[in-house]
């Protein structure tokens, strides 16, 4: 049994986190399996991690994936050049191996003398054995050290969030051990209450109309990238900062002032003020699936 | 108690393992649920749940259990036909007249024939004329040579079905579709061709030593290059139409090459029917390049897969303006696009989903087949077909 404390975590000042949201990361914490997030981009995936740390009060490791990272990396890379460049030059001792051994990100989790946070952010961009690579490590909370045949136990289970974009799939066996979240992009309500966290001194006036172009702007259809809360609260900031209005009719779009803030790509510009009848760039065209 | 929600799940295609199940009880003896049913709900989602996919199915369940709501009927139904068709028989060969003949019926009419034979049938049945079955001329069921059929199965079937039948539902059944993107990643990455490119930056360990002995343990240090893969894969994809059927097979390519971070570049694009002056980028906002600037582009550079039936009307690929779409007002013949695509990319490929032994009774089948090396969509085809790209 779990002789940690039982953390509740329930959102913080600067996050507003669904029941659904809570109960999973409580649930996580207490069960002690990684918790995976997915949902659409900018729905504030990476962003529960920090929090979770902060109203936990353990520190944060990030470990941002990429696409050549291997699993390897996250436990410890043994230093062969500095090694070598000691032996030649005659620096420190060259026999204890463990000089050379720097440990990753999973392996600070480990190693560290508290419980952490440890976000692994982006999974999906790894190749496709990456979860299954790291399936001993995280269940067994221990790794081994090739070089100098030592294991690296972990004195506390760190709180492991795992966030992916991907549509597709992660290995089976990997989401066996996961307990699994899938962040619905806010509601209106919601969001207001997301806007009203970060600019309590809103008017109700500009909530109202800002909420309006937003939702009304994710229906339009082909968009390439539609926008998401982190746009939003950005675009809210720029208004506020420039004081400027918000108009009343806005279809086609074209009268919104800092379109650019919520838009980001030409192409979605384009479509929003109906000059989209040309045809593609064919350099940057065919990365897409139609559906 | 609760394991009638695990058999539930089970019954509704959730792939719920039991270490998951094990998983629950153990929160449950923590007490995560807090004593209240929409804790538990979220415990039991979050554990036993891995894919938004099936979230709906958990909500059906879960009422099921809890609040004695009926399982959906529309849903039992379709079990109910799945499991006639999970034992498909062998392909039937069909003589023209006859394919004339059945490709007479409309969709309402096919619908509503449907509906009257779902009421009298009440078994399964493989290979006849009439019911609902797999193998068979009737125009309902799967693996069936009826031309204007209704299909209950998403992938591979033989006739050029009028509508895939609650294939959304069934997209997502797990188990297939990731054992066939597996392979077909698999397949793809022999599609290799590994060259030393960018900054001599990796330590080469083994030169190293042997230099530093040969340098009398004066420290020698080699750096070598990365090897990465130079190859760029063009995937050009026909898309609606007698194609339906196949979707989920298109999906699974594109996932596979576009999921697999082992090329150097890759780029996907579709067209309706044929080839014509325009590729299409975004089949949703219509989105189009110019069919010539990509010959220009890729050509020669691109390692070309075609993914396509080639069962078009005749007229659509050799009289002049033979798209269906009234705007492509091109003096082009379909097949003359394809033979400048052909010549464009010399390294190509052409991957057909219909069975192999049936592409000799479509006139435009060996038309194509003369401009593209043909493949049967299989996994033995697909490595084939890669080996014909290296």
């Amino acid at each position: 049994m779990n002789n940690q404390p039982f953390h509740q975590f329930c959102g913080t000042e600067g996050y507003v986190a669904s029941r659904a949201l809570q109960d999973v990361v409580n649930v996580a914490i207490a069960l002690e399996r990684p918790l995976l997030l997915k949902g659409e981009p900018g729905t504030g995936k990476t962003l529960l991690a920090h929090h979770i740390a902060k109203a936990l009060g353990m520190e944060i490791i990030l470990w941002n994936v990429k696409s050549t990272t291997k699993a390897r990396d996250g436990l410890y890379t043994y230093d062969t050049v500095q090694r070598l460049n000691d032996a030649r030059f005659g620096d420190g001792d060259v026999r204890d191996i463990r000089r050379y051994i720097k440990h990753g990100p999973l392996g600070r989790a480990f190693a560290g003398p508290e419980r952490v946070v440890l976000l692994i952010d982006e999974v999906d961009k790894a190749d496709i054995e990456f979860p299954n690579d790291l399936l001993f490590e995280l269940d067994e909370m221990r790794f081994h050290v090739l070089e100098t045949d030592e294991w690296v136990n972990a004195r506390h289970r760190p709180v492991v969030i795992v966030t992916s974009n991907s549509e597709k799939e992660l290995p089976d066996a990997f989401l066996r051990r996961c307990v699994f979240h899938y962040i619905d992009f806010p509601d209106e309500e919601q969001m207001r209450a997301i806007i009203d966290v970060h600019f309590p001194s809103l008017s109700s006036e500009l909530m109202r109309s800002a909420c309006r172009i937003f939702y009304g702007l994710r229906e339009v259809s082909g968009l390439r990238k539609r926008p998401s809360t982190s746009e939003l609260l950005d675009w809210i900031r720029v208004l506020l900062a420039s004081g400027a209005k918000l108009p009343e009719e806005t279809v086609p779009f074209k009268s919104v002032p800092f379109l650019g803030a919520l838009v980001k790509m030409e192409e979605d510009l384009d479509t929003l003020t109906r000059h989209a009848d040309r045809s593609a760039d064919v350099r940057t065209a065919g990365h897409r699936f139609f559906r | 108690m609760f394991l009638a929600l695990f058999h539930s799940l089970r019954a509704l295609k959730v792939p719920v393992s039991l270490t998951e199940w094990l998983t629950l009880l153990e929160g449950l003896s923590k007490g995560l649920h807090n004593d209240s049913l929409d804790d538990f709900y979220y415990l039991a989602r979050g554990l036993l749940v891995k894919d938004v996919a099936y979230y709906d199915a958990f909500d059906q369940a879960f009422a099921y259990c809890f609040k004695d709501a009926p399982l959906p009927e529309d849903l039992a139904t379709k079990e109910k036909i799945l499991e006639w068709l999970s034992s498909p028989l062998t392909q039937l060969r069909l003589s023209p007249e006859e394919l004339d003949r059945m490709q007479s019926l409309s969709m309402d009419e096919l619908l509503k024939e449907l509906e009257k034979r779902l009421r009298e049938q009440d078994e399964a049945h493989h290979g006849g004329k009439k019911w609902i079955g797999t193998g068979g001329t009737s125009p309902f069921g799967f693996n069936g040579m009826h031309p204007s059929g209704i299909s209950f199965a998403s992938e591979r079937s033989g006739g050029r079905a009028a509508m895939t039948a609650f294939a959304r539902k069934y997209r997502n059944l797990r188990n297939d579709l990731t054992l066939d993107v597996r392979q077909i990643s698999v397949a793809l990455k022999r599609l290799r061709d590994l060259q030393d490119v960018g900054a001599e930056e990796t330590l080469d360990l083994k030169a190293t030593i042997d230099k530093t002995c040969r340098n009398a343990g004066e420290i020698d240090l080699v750096f070598g290059r990365e090897r990465e893969n130079q190859v760029r894969l063009l995937l050009v994809m026909d898309s609606g139409g007698s194609m339906e059927p196949f979707r989920n097979l298109s999906e699974r390519l594109f996932s596979a090459a576009n999921k697999l971070n082992h090329f150097k570049d890759f780029r996907a694009f579709y067209f309706h029917n044929c080839v014509y002056e325009k590729l299409y980028t975004d089949l949703e906002t219509d989105e189009s390049v110019p069919t010539a600037e990509v010959f220009r582009e890729f050509g020669k550079k691109y390692r070309l897969i075609v993914v396509g039936d080639a069962a078009m009307a005749p007229y659509e690929l050799f009289y002049h303006s033979g798209s269906l779409e009234h705007y492509h007002q091109n003096a082009t013949k379909g097949i003359d696009w394809l033979r400048q695509t052909a010549e464009a990319f010399p390294r190509r490929a052409w991957m057909n989903p219909l069975p192999e032994n049936s592409w000799n009774h479509y006139e435009t089948v060996p038309a194509v087949g003369g401009l593209f090396p043909m493949f049967p969509f299989t996994p033995e085809g697909l490595g084939r077909a890669v080996r014909h790209l290296m």
